[in-house]
């Protein structure tokens, strides 16, 4: 292993960097969505055949991360879960005009129902007349008018397969309100009552295996995965700076904040814990670029960031004071962001036990074939 | 980034493997644990490491010319790795080699080079650190020890604690104050001191890892000039570049790795409920991440001054996850390690490292330091992912 910084990624991070300077902070994520595709971003990570530069998901981990990291709506990361669908596609496969639209950036899709089919007692989408009909409340993001939802539901056949439809907004939006229970001054996601809802076979685009937890044979929630942890990896670096930079020019009893130890040591503990989430992190995606198997540590990638971000995020509203709690600080942006955010592909803990599973696996797997050799060689 | 093997790293594992199961090796290996079965707290693990060393094994990141093999630190670090997983207990290593060893190649002169190193290498000679002192504890500054001019040489006064393997060692990084200046960060100097020389008296502090902490006592130690490293009275800025480089974490990481995996031989997959499966998941995590900030370290020597945040942030991590899963398992092993159906042999591993944890947030600069270090270095720099400029690392 080199783990020395990727200086292509760095080229590529700066340029998207600056290129998102110009979105306008908050929940609308049109201008953040425009000026991704002025510099083609979401062709970036995206395979050939679709039109895309085929960089990887190191790359679009980099990508998710930015965005992120100025706290900006996640435009990115729902519209390359469909690109990986239909990565392998034809041109006339269901779904590949949304496919070609997300790549030319003129498409936002927003995943959703991805927390939900990881439990195995989530409602199921019974088959009538060629069309699936989910049961259940999806809660879907809403970061632009125009989104469609890239929705996952189970279905109710003996092996419960996970499939992804892509529902446009013309589908999507009537029927649904706003979430409950939500309360409170921040935007609320919106709330779809799938059974006012029909799934035809020309909107599914992929699937995502069947069990709990998903087989997930194509890798796409593994590599949806790995997005989003760079997402919130990006929340959780773009609040660390915004704490950093505030204390270390405020001053309060004669000394800079930043001075004391009891606002510095709880920083510097999340710049460590940040910093091991930027190596699990590109590690999936490295991994997965490679070709090498990746889903434990995507699911261990996530959840990893999603806890740190967590934490991260309300150390730096606290070092803000009072004044991170108003509107006109920016913290405060993070704050709203990461809730939904952390749990959007599921709760962590429900990934560590994925994880757990894995690790438990490989380890007797390991010892029974050593006793295997071992009898062998007697 | 790469976060695969390099064919050279893969072939040194697979060589290490090899050595692993030759005669002489396998016999000190052997020999090693039946002296820890048998209850001896110490072993001499020389023997093994002398045996590695004939394969040019025990110092590879050295010059060929000193007794190595040239290679890269990341493929050092594969045989390190690769060595740990044999079974070597690697403290004695770490001193004499990765510590003392690479303190020599970094700021030793060709002739100190040129007479310790090879040594070192072979398994001749063993080192370790003379540093802090009773009342003396981190802050190293406030040593007492006094080297003070006699003829063509010095003389060394004082007394070092909480060391360690001095008993099994001939040579000791000491550091010592030669005189003052305004600040107490002035003065010192360092000397390689010869612990069998007359005025040495070495002895243990009875302590809670297998491990014992050194005493080691000073009396008016003479050493002639070609045992000052550097130049005098400005050891203190060696020592700061050095004590990086007992940052990388590797050695705490491979505790980790040790402590986690025979934490889970004794889960059984079929009865490991919910609750626990989430703690193997998120400990085998930080285990991991401890590797990872390790090998990200060491890909940073060799290309200039080892940058001292990231050490502190490998050092932080590795050493506070080591002890963390130490003391996991032995809440989920319960009294006596004997809950589930963990082996007598993993038993004896996971009791020991509950007790030399706690020492590994507080040997190479404790963990509140660290903190420190990382606050006070790493929140300006425009460079570091994370950092007050906004970061451009990937």
């Amino acid at each position: 292993m080199d783990l020395r910084s990727d200086p292509v990624l760095e080229r590529i991070a700066g340029t998207i960097r600056e290129g998102l300077s110009v979105a306008e902070p908050g929940p609308d994520g049109t201008s953040a969505q425009a000026a991704l595709a002025d510099m083609d971003g979401f062709a970036f990570a995206a395979a050939i055949d679709l039109g895309g530069f085929d960089l990887g998901l190191s790359c679009g981990v980099t990508i998710s991360l930015e965005l992120g990291r100025r706290a900006l709506p996640d435009v990115y990361t729902g519209g390359m879960l469909v690109v990986d669908a239909l990565a392998e596609a034809g041109d006339d496969a269901p779904g590949a005009d949304i496919a070609a639209a997300v790549v030319a950036g003129k498409q936002v899709v927003v995943a959703a129902g991805l927390d939900l089919v990881c439990r195995p007692t989530a409602g199921r989408a019974r088959l009538e007349e060629d069309a699936w009909r989910p049961s259940g409340v999806l809660t879907v993001e809403d970061v632009q008018p125009d989104q469609a939802c890239c929705a996952a539901f189970r279905t109710e056949e003996a092996d419960g397969e996970v499939l992804l439809a892509v529902l446009p907004a013309s589908v999507w939006r009537p029927p649904a309100g706003r979430a409950f229970p939500w309360s409170g001054p921040v935007e609320s996601p919106a709330s779809l009552p799938l059974d006012r809802v029909t799934v035809t076979s020309g909107q599914v685009v992929g699937g995502l295996g069947t069990g709990s937890p998903l087989s997930d044979p194509a890798g796409l929630l593994a590599r949806h995965r790995v997005r989003q942890a760079g997402y919130l990896l990006g929340l959780g670096l773009g609040a660390h700076a915004l704490a950093v930079t505030h204390t270390a020019n405020r001053r309060q009893f004669d000394r800079f904040v930043l001075d004391n130890q009891a606002v510095a040591f709880p920083l510097a503990k999340a710049k460590i814990d940040l910093e091991a989430a930027r190596l699990l992190v590109y590690r999936a995606a490295w991994q997965a670029d490679a070709g090498e198997p990746f889903a434990r540590e995507a699911a261990e990638a996530l959840a990893w960031t999603a806890e740190v971000a967590l934490r991260t995020i309300r150390i730096s509203v606290q070092a803000h004071g009072a004044r991170g709690l108003t509107l006109g600080a920016p913290v405060h942006r993070f704050f709203e962001v990461i809730r939904s955010a952390a749990t959007r592909l599921g709760p962590p803990g429900a990934l560590w036990q994925e994880a757990g599973r894995h690790r438990l696996a490989a380890v007797h797997s390991a010892a029974v074939d050593s006793d295997v050799a071992v009898e062998r060689q007697s | 980034m790469n976060f695969g093997e390099s064919d050279a790293e893969r072939a040194l594992r697979a060589e290490v493997r090899e050595v692993l199961g030759t005669p002489p090796v396998r016999s000190a290996l052997d020999d090693l644990g039946r002296a820890m079965a048998s209850g001896e707290r110490e072993p001499d693990v020389r023997p093994l490491y002398r045996a590695l060393a004939a394969h040019r094994l025990f110092a590879a990141s050295w010059p060929e010319q000193y007794g190595g093999r040239g290679v890269s630190h990341l493929e050092a670090a594969a045989v390190i790795e690769e060595l740990v997983r044999g079974g070597m207990p690697d403290m004695l290593q770490v001193l004499s080699v990765q510590i003392v060893g690479l303190f020599l190649l970094e700021a030793g002169s060709e002739e100190q080079k040129a007479r310790y190193l090879p040594k070192l290498a072979s398994g001749e000679l063993f080192a370790t650190v003379l540093y802090t002192e009773p009342e003396v504890g981190s802050d190293l500054a406030s040593l007492r020890a006094t080297a003070v001019r006699d003829g063509d040489g010095y003389r060394l006064s004082g007394t070092k604690v909480f060391g360690l393997k001095s008993g099994m060692s001939d040579l000791g990084l000491c550091a010592v104050r030669t005189g003052t200046g305004t600040t107490k960060y002035e003065g010192i100097s360092l000397f390689l001191v010869d612990l069998h020389a007359e005025g040495v008296t070495r002895g243990h502090i009875a302590s809670l890892a297998d491990e014992q902490y050194d005493r080691v006592e000073l009396d008016r130690v003479w050493v002639g000039e070609d045992a000052l490293l550097g130049a005098e009275g400005e050891g203190w800025s060696l020592l700061t570049r050095c004590l990086a480089i007992e940052r990388t974490g590797l050695d705490y990481s491979l505790k980790a790795a040790r402590w986690y995996d025979a934490t889970l031989t004794g889960l059984i997959p079929e009865t490991t409920d919910d609750a626990l499966l989430e703690e193997v998941g998120r400990y085998g995590a930080a285990v991991d991440a401890g590797r990872l900030l390790a090998w990200s370290t060491i890909s940073q020597l060799g290309r200039g001054p080892l940058d001292p945040t990231s050490a502190a942030i490998s050092k932080y991590h590795t050493s506070e996850t080591a002890q963390q899963v130490a003391t996991w398992a032995a809440l989920v092993h319960g009294h006596g390690y004997g809950l589930r159906a963990l082996s007598p042999e993993k038993a004896a591993v996971l009791e020991a490292g509950y007790r030399e944890g706690p020492g590994l947030t507080l040997s190479a600069g404790t963990s509140e330091m660290m903190l420190e270090l990382v606050a006070s270095s790493a929140f300006d720099r425009p460079d570091v992912i994370g950092g007050a400029g906004g970061g451009s690392e990937i």
